[in-house]
Parts: structure tokens; C-alpha cells; sequence
């Protein structure tokens, strides 16, 4: 029959396309533009692994899809806190990370923290701070406040723009009002909420994506960003930015790799993890990346020194973000679908 | 002719439309803008991708250069890779279930609650997309399925369903079943009649039904994106993804290819569906 | 099964042979379908309700726990004093995106009517033609439909920079990130949906029966009112439904032109399920949009079961 025949040959057709696909792979589901391609390029000449990378530009995002067991993910970049939480509601798999070849890359400093103390979990991978920047053409400064940014200057009234998740834009509110990290006291957060109320007719759009382009471009003239994203683009582009260092506290992060509970090439993963955290990847990953390494890097190479530059190099103090308890979580999440409502 | 029959022909052509019950005013003119706007957006589309410059709007010079990265873009094949795969599969399944439950309806003998069924297989398209995306999500986290290909390629199939069938089912009710008849009449069992008379004869209309849920899977956004997990991003969720990191000309170049594409595989099907009426 | 089919090979098979044949062929036939469409519709329908009557874990999912504070959470939230107090912002979403969705449907209907009737007078080769153009940009992917409205509207985009080369302006507020742009955008991804049935329409209404109105010394206007216009009721009420419909739930107009800021239901619900995790409320939003839906189309369904010729002799 006709049909039959046609059937077949689109079945055998896809089939063979299919069965080309039974190659070694890894999906890979981590910050966006985060790891250097010519590096993925050269893992994937190397190990014969084909590399798929799909991008998000907040925790909240991944922690999304992992919870809706939407992932066949293998590797992921969460946050401390999210890798605390992740460990908590069993998303993660124990790749004993303590006995990869990779642990004997880290910096001693992020062995053994609060968010995976068995060091099971979890491997370091980049850390940095979260601000505010400023394109100069637009303010001229001096960024050494969060003042600046929560309760700004009449003249930046739609001129501003934060990020649309709360998760680095609480902690900030929370230093600059003086309140401990994780408050479950009403009252407080009702401080917190009222500060950002004030602060939304100055805010254009609350936003993660597309953060240069806006800023660099004039759009705004304040954004929520981070040290190295705002690094790269003073370097690269040339663009007028400035990376604000308040003195209340920057809110500091970092990123870790972890493998998530659904994944069908872990081995993969941990071939993954312990080729990026050799020396010399490590450091063509922090010259494309900007922000600090996990790993110990070729201090030689490196392309980003404490001369030129000053954003990921803090001389204010860095509080990190913690896993805050449900009580805690449940404000934090009441502030903000207020806040945007 | 003369001068004056020249007026008086002329004359005579606009008096004759004014006086042709038919014509509206106006309606050829906003028939003219509709076009306009139509295929404006389109074609700034395409012409802004030929902009060497990389900020969009601010004209620098002509280059090709968008379309090289376009073509070297490797998360555009995988994206490409996906959706066609999951579109074949799923139009394959959505064509042949549209097919026998069409059959079923426009030729079974004392089929009970023909609306209902109707119904039932029109489901998909009675229901904003948003709530049958997440509905599906919410199936599949709760079967633990992780495979994204198959988890799209099942919502895929399901709510293309109603589009295959739409075409099949309007090809046999304007058949009458004569020929049919005529083979039973001549002793052929229903298998024979079946496989000789009214499969070549429904053709048209599963090959519709086939090319329209092939298009409809494309092109799906919203349960595509919702669905999607790791390395099953289909095309269109991809090109959001490059959206939402701004404008750019590599974006227009990839959305003039995939416009070439359409166009190309488009006009043949419409010029065979012509000649077959 | 062979049996059956080897006994009606027979020169004279029974007629209980055939009808049994007949019985089991029906069911096998709706099956799939049948089973695709519970498995894949009614039983994640029934989830959704479910979903929607439980609570939410505050790292996304749902837990098992009865609550119909979901559903609360549409009217009133909690404020700072534990007090619950009544919240419009949830129903101006869903305002908006009843009143956008009707505004578009009744915006393509004006558009598309006319077009139709237009392209219905032309010759058939034209008619092919102009029906080709049509529905070709309905073939690209609405995301590059939708995208290139962000070309055209963002700041420094498209009609910005034109308007500043003929020196009409200096500097425009955004045009993008609000209601009027979504409109643009929705009207642009759904006419087509419009135009084809009621062109279908037009073509099947017998012109004869506007040459005898005409005949009778009717205007024009009358004619199209009286006479055309309720003869192309069905595809008319077909074309609404297929563009009312879909704008209620639409999720990429509010995402790409309207910015965080201006929300519309589809994609209100759409985050409940990503970053703001909240499953329940996000079901019970799917719910009451479920029912907006189910309300339209009975209504719908009502109001056409008055035939035709009635309407228009009136």
C-alpha cells in the first residue's frame, strides 16, 4: 500500500537519524553565555562527546524545571543556596565529588562549606558578587551606596532596571536596611517590600536578559548585574558601565556543578567536571567567564588581574546568600508577587 | 477608435462599476493595506538581515556575513534537528489515528454518538494551548518521564490529532459513497474495498491532513516550551531563547532562512492541492 | 477476527456478520483516538483540578494537602498584618486579557471581512494567488511573526530609526512593553485565522440572491447588512471563535511586546509554573481560564441553534 511504504521509509528514515544520535552526549543546562565554547568545542574533539547547552538566567528558572522533572539534564550550575536546597528536596545525584580528580583542583576555600559539607554534591565552579552597574553617560556615580539605587535621584525616574527574580535583589534591600539574610520577621520584610514599592516607578523593566545591550545601549541608566558580566563589557565592548561596590555589602554567590537526579550520562558529567577543572581550562574558562575560578588557575594566563580589574577584586564585604527556611522563603516569595502585581 | 469613443468607453467603465451591485468602495483599498501590513514586518525582517552592522536598525552596508554564523550555528541545527524529527513522528501518529477515527465516522455503519466523538478529537483545538501545556507537564512529572524527545513527541501528537482529521473527515463527507457500494455490490469484502477504492480516493485529504499537523508541529510554541527539557528544544523555543537576548541580525538571518524554508516547501503542496480540485 | 473477515468473503455473508464486523471496526477505529484523548487531555484536566485544590511546595510542585487557598489567592491576599484584604490585580489581568482578546477578534473581524470580500470578486487565478499570499506568512513561525514587531517597536528599532531619518522625531517613549503593542502583535499572529472561513463563507453565498436585492432597488448597504452579512454568519462566529479563543491563553505576545509589566492570563499562568512556583494557583488560574472558555463556547452554541434564514429576513 502506499501509505505503508511511504510509512516506512519516513520510520526507517527517522530511525536511522535517531540511532546516529546514540553517540556519547551530555546536556548541559547552565547560566547563560557562561562557559566558553571554544572550550566546549575542544572537549567535544577530545572525548568524542557531543555537547548539547541550553541557557537560564536565574536560579528560580532552574530550579523550575529540575522540580518539574522536566530536566534529562546532566549537569547543572546552581547557586550555594540552591545547592543546599536542591540536596534537600533529593534532586541531586551523590556523585561523591570528594573522590573526583577534579576535588584536588578546587581552592581549598570552597571545600567542606555550609551547602555541602560532605562535599558529595557539588564542585566549585565560579563565585562573584551581585550589584548594581551604571552606564556613565547616564549617572555619573559614585556607586558607593544601595541608596543609589533603592531610593535614586529623581532624574532616574524609568531609568532603572533589576532583576526579575528576587533571589539577589532581597539579600541587597535586606544589607541596605541593616536586616539579617533569611528573616522570618514579618515586620521586617514589610520594611523590605516597602523600600522596593518606592523604588518600582524608577524601574523601566525587571529583567535578567539582555542585560549589556540595555545597559550599555542607554535604555537604562542603572542595572542589577554582576562583576564579571559588567568586566566583560567595559573590556570587550568598550562599554561606559561601571560596576557599584556599596559599602552596606555586596551579595555574594557562587556557582556550583552538580549532577541532577534524572541524568542518563553522569559518567559523562564527571568527565565533564574533572577536564574543566584542570589548570589550563580553568583558565581559558576565567578569561572568557570573568568571574573568580572555583578551581586553582594559571595565575600566569590569567587575563584578569587586581590592576585591571577592580569588580571582581571587592574592598567592600561579601555576604552570601543563604538558603533561607520555608517561613523565610514564603515571605521572600510575598514581597515579590506584591512588588510585581 | 475615435477620440470620443475612447470617453465614452472610459466613462462607461465607471459608470458600470458604480452601478455593479457587487462593489464595495473602500474594501479594495483596505484589501491593499491589509497586504501592506501583512508582509511589512516580514520584510524588514529580511532586509535588516543583510546589515553588516550589528546593531539592527542603523543601516551600515550590505553583507551575507549573518547568514555564515547562521549556518555555523550549532544550537540552530540541534533545535532544527529536534523539530523535524518530532514533527515526522508525531504526524505520522496524529495522521494515522485522524485517518481510522475519520473513517470510522464518515463511513461506520450506526456509529453511536458521532458529536461526542467529534467532540472529543476536537478537543485540542476547543482549548487555549496554555492549559493543555501545562496539564501535560504536570502528567508527565507525575509519571516521572524524563525523555524529552518522547514527552514531545506525545503532546505533539495529541493535539495535532484534530488537525489531521479536519481534512480527512471534510474529504469523505464530500465523497459520496457510491464507488463503495458499487465494490460491495461486486462481492469485495470491506478489507479489499478499503485498500483499493476509498484509501487512493481520501489521499488528497490525508495528505492535507499529514502537511497541515506537520506545519501545526513546527510551529508549536507553548506546550513546546513548557515540555522542554534537556537537548529537546524544538526550533521555535530556540529562536525565543535568541530573542530574549535582544535583536540581532544573526536572529534575522535565521528567521529569513527558515522563511525561505517554509516558502519552498509550501508553494509546491499548494500548487499540487490546486491541480488535484 | 479472521474468522469474521474469512466468513464474509463468502458470495452472501450474513447480515449479523457484517454488522458484528461493523460494531468492532467502529471501536478499533475511535480507539486510538479515543485513548489518546483521555490519556493525554481528560486525565491531565482532571490533574489540573486536582493540582488546584492542593497547596504548593514553595520550591515548586504541589503537595498533598487539601487547600482551596489557590483559588482565595485569585480575589484576596494576606498582607503585612496577616489580614486578608481583597486584590484586584489578579482580575485586571484577567480584565486585560478579555478585553484585548475581544478587541483583537473584533479588530481582525473588521479587517478581515472586506479583505475577503475583495479577494472573493477577483478572478479565480487571482483569487489563488491572493489566498497563497495570505496564508504563507502563516507558515513561518509565529515566534519570528511576533519577533519582528520587536524589531519594528523597540526603542532604536526599525520605526524609530525611520521616523528619525525623515526627521518626524527625535527621540520616542517606548512603544514597545505595553497593552497597544500586544494588540498589534495579536491582531498580526491571528487574522489569518479570520480571513479563511469567512471567505469560505462568502464563496458559498449564491450571488443571485444579492443581484434580486439589488433588484429590488436595495443600496448596497442594505444588501451587505441584510442579506450578506447574516448569510456569512457561520463563518463569521467560526472566525471569532478561532481568534477569541486562542488570545486568551497566548503566552508569546505578553512575553516578547508587553515586557514583565503588563501581564495577560496565559502568560500569568505560565509563571506559576516556572520561576514564581506555584503550581496551585497557577492550576486554579488554567481552571478559571478553562471556564472562560467553556462559558464562551456554550454561549456560542446557544445563539446558533436559531437557524440562519430566520436572521436574515428579519
Amino acid at each position: 500500500m502506499k501509505i505503508s511504504k511511504s510509512t516506512l521509509a519516513g520510520l526507517t528514515a527517522i530511525s536511522l537519524s535517531l540511532s546516529a544520535n546514540a553517540a556519547e552526549k551530555l546536556n548541559i543546562y547552565t547560566w547563560s553565555e557562561s562557559i566558553n565554547p571554544d572550550l566546549i568545542a575542544q572537549f567535544e574533539q577530545e572525548t568524542g562527546i557531543d555537547v548539547t547547552l541550553d541557557g537560564y538566567t536565574s536560579n528560580e528558572d532552574l530550579l523550575a524545571k529540575l522540580k518539574s522533572g522536566s530536566s534529562d539534564y546532566d549537569l547543572v550550575m546552581p547557586s550555594q543556596h540552591f545547592v543546599k536546597i536542591m540536596i534537600q528536596e533529593n534532586l541531586l545525584k551523590n556523585i561523591n565529588a570528594k573522590s573526583l580528580p577534579a576535588f584536588k583542583n578546587l581552592d581549598p576555600r570552597w571545600k567542606g562549606q555550609w551547602w555541602d559539607p560532605s562535599n558529595e554534591y557539588s564542585v566549585a565552579f565560579a563565585y562573584g558578587t551581585a550589584s548594581f552597574a551604571y552606564n556613565t553617560d547616564i549617572y555619573a556615580g559614585p556607586g558607593t551606596s544601595w541608596k543609589e539605587f533603592f531610593e535614586p535621584d529623581e532624574s532616574m525616574k524609568g531609568k532603572i532596571a533589576a532583576f526579575n527574580t528576587p533571589d539577589e535583589i532581597i539579600p541587597a534591600a535586606q544589607a541596605y536596611l541593616g536586616i539579617d539574610f533569611c528573616s522570618e520577621d514579618s515586620n521586617e520584610m514589610k520594611q523590605v517590600y516597602q523600600l522596593l514599592k518606592k523604588q518600582k516607578p524608577y524601574v523601566a523593566v525587571y529583567s535578567s536578559d539582555n542585560i549589556s545591550s540595555r545597559l550599555a545601549g542607554g535604555e537604562v541608566g542603572m542595572h542589577s548585574w554582576w562583576d564579571g558580566d559588567t568586566m566583560r563589557a567595559r573590556k570587550e565592548s568598550n562599554a561606559p558601565v561601571v560596576y557599584a561596590q556599596p559599602l552596606e555589602g555586596l551579595v555574594g554567590w557562587l556557582d556550583a556543578l552538580v549532577v541532577p537526579k534524572g541524568s542518563r550520562n553522569t559518567d559523562n558529567a564527571k568527565t565533564f567536571i574533572n577536564w574543566i577543572s584542570q589548570e589550563d581550562n580553568a583558565t581559558s574558562q576565567y578569561n572568557y567567564y570573568g568571574h573568580s575560578s572555583g578551581f586553582i588557575i594559571n595565575a600566569k594566563d590569567a587575563k584578569h588581574k587586581p590592576g585591571n580589574s577592580p569588580e571582581i577584586f571587592p574592598e567592600v564585604r561579601v555576604k552570601f546568600t543563604q538558603a533561607c527556611s520555608p517561613i523565610a522563603q514564603k515571605l521572600v516569595d510575598k514581597v515579590w508577587t506584591q512588588l510585581l502585581m | 477608435m475615435s477620440h470620443a469613443d475612447n470617453q465614452v468607453s472610459i466613462v462607461k467603465f465607471f459608470t458600470e462599476k458604480n452601478k455593479d451591485v457587487k462593489h464595495y468602495p473602500g474594501f479594495g483599498i483596505i484589501s491593499f493595506a491589509f497586504f501592506m501590513f501583512l508582509y511589512l514586518p516580514i520584510l524588514v525582517v529580511i532586509f535588516y538581515s543583510f546589515n553588516s552592522n550589528k546593531i539592527v536598525s542603523v543601516w551600515q552596508g550590505f553583507s551575507f556575513k549573518w547568514y555564515l554564523s547562521a549556518l555555523q550555528n550549532e544550537g540552530l541545527m540541534n533545535a532544527l534537528q529536534v523539530s523535524l524529527t518530532v514533527a515526522a513522528i508525531a504526524t505520522i501518529i496524529a495522521t494515522s489515528i485522524a485517518t481510522a477515527a475519520a473513517l470510522v465516522l464518515s463511513r461506520g455503519k450506526d456509529v453511536k454518538h458521532v458529536k461526542l466523538s467529534e467532540t472529543v478529537i476536537n478537543l485540542p483545538l476547543m482549548l487555549p494551548e496554555i492549559v493543555f501545556a501545562v496539564a501535560v507537564l504536570i502528567l508527565f512529572s507525575q509519571l516521572g518521564l524524563q525523555d524529552g524527545l518522547t514527552k514531545l513527541i506525545l503532546a505533539h501528537s495529541c493535539f495535532c490529532i484534530p488537525f489531521a482529521f479536519l481534512p480527512i473527515r471534510a474529504r469523505l463527507q464530500g465523497m459520496t459513497n457510491n464507488l463503495e457500494q458499487a465494490a460491495q455490490d461486486l462481492y469485495a469484502n470491506p478489507w479489499i474495498t478499503f485498500k483499493r477504492i476509498t484509501l487512493p480516493l481520501i489521499l488528497p485529504g490525508i495528505f492535507a491532513g499529514a502537511m497541515l499537523s506537520f506545519v501545526i508541529s513546527m510551529d508549536d510554541f507553548i506546550t513546546s516550551s513548557i515540555v522542554s527539557g534537556g537537548g529537546a528544544t524544538t526550533l521555535p523555543v530556540y529562536i525565543f531563547s535568541l530573542v530574549k537576548q535582544g535583536v540581532s541580525p544573526e536572529l534575522n538571518a535565521i528567521s529569513t532562512l527558515i522563511m525561505l524554508v517554509s516558502l519552498l516547501l509550501v508553494t509546491p503542496v499548494w500548487i499540487i492541492s490546486k491541480r488535484n480540485k | 477476527m479472521n474468522q469474521v473477515i474469512n466468513e464474509s468473503n463468502q458470495l452472501k455473508p450474513s447480515l449479523s456478520m457484517v454488522f458484528k464486523a461493523k460494531i468492532s471496526w467502529n471501536l478499533i477505529g475511535l480507539m486510538p483516538a479515543y485513548l489518546m484523548m483521555f490519556l493525554l487531555m481528560i486525565i491531565p484536566l482532571g490533574i489540573i483540578f486536582y493540582v488546584s485544590i492542593m497547596t504548593s511546595d514553595p520550591y515548586g510542585g504541589y503537595q498533598s494537602v487539601f487547600s482551596l487557598e489557590s483559588y482565595q489567592q485569585i480575589l484576596f491576599n494576606y498582607d503585612w498584618d496577616d489580614n486578608l484584604s481583597l486584590n484586584l490585580q489578579y482580575l485586571i489581568i484577567i480584565a486585560r486579557t478579555l478585553i484585548l482578546a475581544m478587541l483583537t477578534a473584533c479588530i481582525c473581524l473588521l479587517i478581515s471581512f472586506p479583505v475577503a470580500y475583495f479577494i472573493s470578486r477577483q478572478s479565480n487565478s487571482t483569487k489563488t494567488l491572493l489566498l497563497y499570499l495570505i496564508t504563507l506568512p502563516f507558515w513561518v513561525s509565529m515566534v519570528i511573526r511576533v519577533y519582528a514587531w520587536v524589531l519594528i517597536l523597540s526603542n532604536d528599532g526599525v520605526l524609530e530609526s525611520s521616523l528619525r531619518f525623515f526627521g518626524l522625531v527625535t527621540d520616542l517613549d517606548s512603544l514597545l512593553y505595553n497593552n497597544s503593542a500586544m494588540l498589534v502583535g495579536m491582531v498580526y499572529s491571528y487574522i489569518p485565522l479570520m480571513i479563511l472561513p469567512i471567505y469560505a463563507s462568502i464563496e458559498k453565498l449564491d450571488v443571485r440572491l444579492t443581484e434580486a436585492a439589488s433588484d429590488l432597488y436595495s443600496t448596497r448597504f442594505k444588501t451587505l447588512t441584510k442579506i450578506i452579512l447574516p448569510l456569512c454568519k457561520p463563518g463569521i462566529v467560526a472566525g471569532f471563535i478561532l481568534v477569541f479563543v486562542p488570545c486568551l491563553g497566548t503566552v508569546l505576545e505578553p512575553m516578547l511586546l508587553g515586557g514583565g509589566k503588563t501581564m495577560m492570563l496565559g502568560n500569568l499562568i505560565q509563571n506559576q509554573f516556572s520561576i514564581a512556583r506555584n503550581w496551585s494557583f497557577g492550576a486554579s488560574l488554567a481552571m478559571v481560564l478553562l471556564v472562560i472558555v467553556m462559558l464562551f463556547l456554550m454561549w456560542n452554541a446557544s445563539k446558533s441553534s436559531r437557524p440562519i434564514v430566520e436572521g436574515s429576513i428579519k
